[in-house]
């Protein structure tokens, strides 16, 4: 289970906290989705979750494990960041044995789980190639194979569906499902709503650095008490509320 | 005019060039509060090295300029100003020019945007401009300034110097960017992608092999490295006419500040060379940019990567030569940091001052403590690397990754370590080996220099370390700015210079006050091993701020 409480990270002179005294909390099998308008704090809140920023105050533990810098809780988290960076002369092949070496995984296990993922992901013939000839969704494609390489128990992605094509998007998303359905936690952020829509067992709508709900699309459209409304609308209602 | 003004400024603002130094060196908000003493004391450090080097060079020229008076050259320190600013600005400048040009991550952007591609080009070259023209300002200046201190000052010399420093870097640069120009257009830097520009850059070094080969070959004949004009007159003179005739335009520049005529003519020159050189650039500018945005022609791998399970240790040491692969500037810096030795034995052979070398040598091995003066000249060589220094700001913002990966700090830092003792340390031993082969002193000696020199250079390089944790630039958009002109080098430089002065007073000064040699050698190795203890908790605790910032 991830636990966040009372998060709280205000960046260097801005006087708003960009990210307010959030609490969450996700379970084992469920696909959190984060949404939010720009500059909400959603990437904040995530650069908090994966250790890349220290909060200001609030505390962060997952599966127990309540320091985000210490090995073994990196070693149970699985990364996609919105703009992923890389050797850029290494291999796809190369970037992910080096990562391999670093999670210190079997040779066996290894070579199977890149057989298997970059499969899945149409990305096999890629992986020997330099990734600085990498296109946009070849580099994303990359990261999320990179991100669940280690087989890991939290999966955060930042907006990983932009720059997929619909067949990497659907086996993305097709994935997600198997892992969360495996027992482990997944969380992502995205401004395409009817992903969150479909695939997200939990929300959390993030606005100014607040965040506004937390909890399920059918609790959400039941508070609001009207019906059949989209998660759009709901969405706008929301956050236009709280602008 | 108004548009490359505009995108001049729009680079300025963009990329605020001066206050990112500013930083660089420690002076950003946050960091005055963490360590402003040590920040004070590398600075007053850096503009003491800054002042020794100008008035080095103000010395050399004032030497220059007062010979010329004596065999009728007048402008002879200023010529060789002139010639010292052309050289360096090319050779200094040509390792940016491509990302200036046609690489950096704005040019991408701003052709996508409606500019005419002869407007961007001007843009560019204006901005590489404004960026070495300081430099070359730099080199010769101090000759200016003695020309007028001997000369006195008039109308002409001011107006001369004005227009000189405004000009000057017109044919360098413009030349350079010329060579850039074409390496593209010939498809070479497509082709071969870092090993061309590697070329371009060693013929660039085998120029100024050739010119210093010129300019000393007197030096060896007179015997000589003071200004001894008797026997300068007779040698000198024609070495001197030589080069004035081989660099004729600077040598009209610096008859200019004599005289007017000179001074129109070689005004009207370097603009007439410098427009030739700009039309070329400008007109295959967007030809180029398409050129370069079409990306180096890659293979794809053979055969299948190893999958062979490796320890984190020798991952993250594979990782760092691959970050040094990544830069041409990279490879070039660490491998003539490497080759030192060998470079300088190449100049002396072809400047004719290795006799001379060889007599010194002679005179050494004369002295009590000649194995402790190898050494200490070979440690001095293998330390003064920015390897270390520069290691994790080389990452850029990959280094953000490092904080990703289930490791501890001391793991990065132990990889950077052996990564370092596994360049250094294997060229410190050949080097050393080689040397005491060479002058029949016999191996023995290695049983103790071979572990100080590892100790040693572990030792420097967990400080260079700690400096480049403290403060990495993660934020480079020239590959220059993580290496060549990263202030943290500049501060593990004097690391190891630090470190030869206490070695020295282990190896030499003891034995010189009656220590015997080998209580001597035993005291610099326990202090080595205890620098190294000190160094490398200091790294671990500064990368690990660093990894959790």
């Amino acid at each position: 289970m991830l636990e966040c409480a009372k998060l709280t990270k205000r960046y260097e002179g801005k006087e708003r906290a960009a990210v307010d005294s959030l609490s969450l909390t996700i379970g084992g099998g469920e696909i959190f989705g984060f949404l939010g308008p720009n500059g909400a704090g959603k990437s904040t809140t995530i650069r908090m979750i994966v250790g890349l920023l220290v909060p200001d105050s609030g505390s962060i533990s997952f599966r127990g494990v309540a320091s985000t810098r210490s090995v073994e809780y990196k070693k149970m988290i699985g990364y996609c960041a919105d703009e992923p960076t890389f050797y850029e002369k290494m291999t796809g092949r190369e970037h992910l044995s080096f990562l391999s070496d670093l999670y210190q995984i079997e040779e066996s296990r290894r070579s199977l789980r890149i057989g298997e993922l970059s499969e899945r992901m149409l990305l096999t013939r890629e992986l020997s190639d330099p990734i600085s000839s990498y296109s946009h969704g070849m580099r994303q494609k990359l990261s999320v194979i990179a991100a669940l390489l280690h087989e890991p128990k939290l999966l955060i992605l930042d907006e990983p569906m932009v720059g997929l094509d619909p067949k990497a998007s659907f086996t993305l998303k097709t994935l997600l499902k198997e892992y969360a359905a495996a027992g482990n936690t997944v969380f992502f952020s995205t401004h395409v709503l009817e992903v969150a829509e479909q695939l997200c067992t939990t929300l959390g709508i993030i606005s100014e650095g607040a965040l506004l709900y937390s909890g399920s699309f059918a609790d959400l459209r039941s508070q609001n008490g009207e019906g059949q409304q989209s998660l759009e609308s709901l969405f706008l209602s929301l956050t236009e509320v709280q602008a | 005019m108004k548009s490359v003004l505009l995108l001049i400024k729009g680079f300025w603002v963009g990329t605020k060039p001066l206050s990112s130094l500013v930083e660089r060196f420690g002076f950003s908000r946050s960091k005055r509060r963490r360590s402003r003493p040590v920040m004070i004391a590398l600075t007053v450090l850096l503009l003491v090295m800054l002042i020794y080097f100008l008035a080095m060079l103000g010395f050399t020229y004032w030497g220059y300029q007062t010979f010329g008076l004596l065999v009728g050259k007048p402008h002879l320190g200023l010529f060789l100003a002139m010639v010292v600013g052309c050289i360096g600005t090319m050779i200094f400048s040509f390792s940016s020019v491509s990302n200036v040009l046609y690489r950096a991550d704005d040019v991408r952007f701003l052709s996508a945007l409606p500019i005419a591609s002869h407007t961007l080009a001007l843009s560019r070259l204006a901005i590489l401009y404004i960026l070495y023209s300081p430099l070359y300002a730099f080199m010769t200046l101090p000759a200016v300034v003695v020309a007028a201190w001997i000369g006195g000052l008039d109308a002409t010399f001011v107006i001369a110097s004005l227009i000189t420093l405004l000009i000057g870097p017109f044919v360098p640069l413009a030349l350079v960017t010329l060579v850039g120009a074409l390496v593209i257009r010939s498809g070479l830097a497509q082709r071969s992608g870092s090993t061309s520009k590697v070329l371009v850059m060693l013929l660039f070094m085998l120029f100024f092999i050739a010119l210093s080969a010129m300019m000393t070959r007197f030096l060896d004949e007179s015997g000589s490295l003071a200004f001894d004009y008797q026997a300068m007159v007779g040698s000198m003179v024609p070495l001197f006419t030589r080069l004035e005739r081989i660099f004729s335009p600077l040598s009209l520049q610096a008859k200019g500040y004599l005289s007017l005529p000179p001074l129109l003519l070689s005004s009207l020159l370097s603009l007439a060379v410098g427009t030739l050189a700009v039309g070329v650039v400008v007109k295959t500018f967007g030809q180029n940019l398409s050129r370069v945005a079409s990306g180096t022609k890659w293979k794809r791998a053979k055969g299948g990567v190893t999958m062979r399970r490796r320890s984190p240790l020798s991952a993250l040491m594979r990782r760092e030569a691959v970050v040094i692969k990544s830069q041409s500037a990279f490879i070039f810096e660490v491998v003539g940091e490497l080759l030192i030795p060998l470079i300088l034995i190449g100049v002396w052979a072809v400047t004719g001052t290795i006799g001379e070398m060889a007599t010194l040598l002679e005179t050494v091995l004369t002295l009590p403590v000649v194995e402790e003066v190898i050494f200490l000249i070979l440690a001095l060589v293998s330390n003064m690397t920015m390897i270390s220094s520069t290691s994790v700001s080389r990452q850029g913002p990959n280094f953000a990754q490092d904080r990703l990966y289930p490791l501890e700090a001391n793991q990065f830092v132990r990889a950077k370590l052996l990564f370092h003792l596994l360049l250094a340390g294997t060229a410190n031993l050949l080097y050393l080996s080689g040397a005491l082969i060479l002058l029949n002193r016999g191996l023995a000696s290695l049983i103790w220099m071979a572990p100080l020199s590892i100790l040693s250079i572990a030792a420097v390089s967990s400080f260079q370390l700690a400096i480049d944790y403290h403060n990495p630039n993660e934020e480079w958009t020239l590959a220059q700015h993580a290496m060549k002109s990263n202030p943290n080098g500049l501060f593990g430089l004097l690391v190891a210079l630090a470190w030869i002065v206490v070695a020295a007073l282990f190896l030499i000064v003891l034995p010189l006050l009656g220590v015997s040699p080998l209580l001597s050698r035993l005291l610099a190795l326990l202090i080595a091993a205890l620098c190294l203890l000190f160094g490398y908790r200091v790294a671990v605790s500064q990368a690990s701020s660093a990894l959790s910032r």
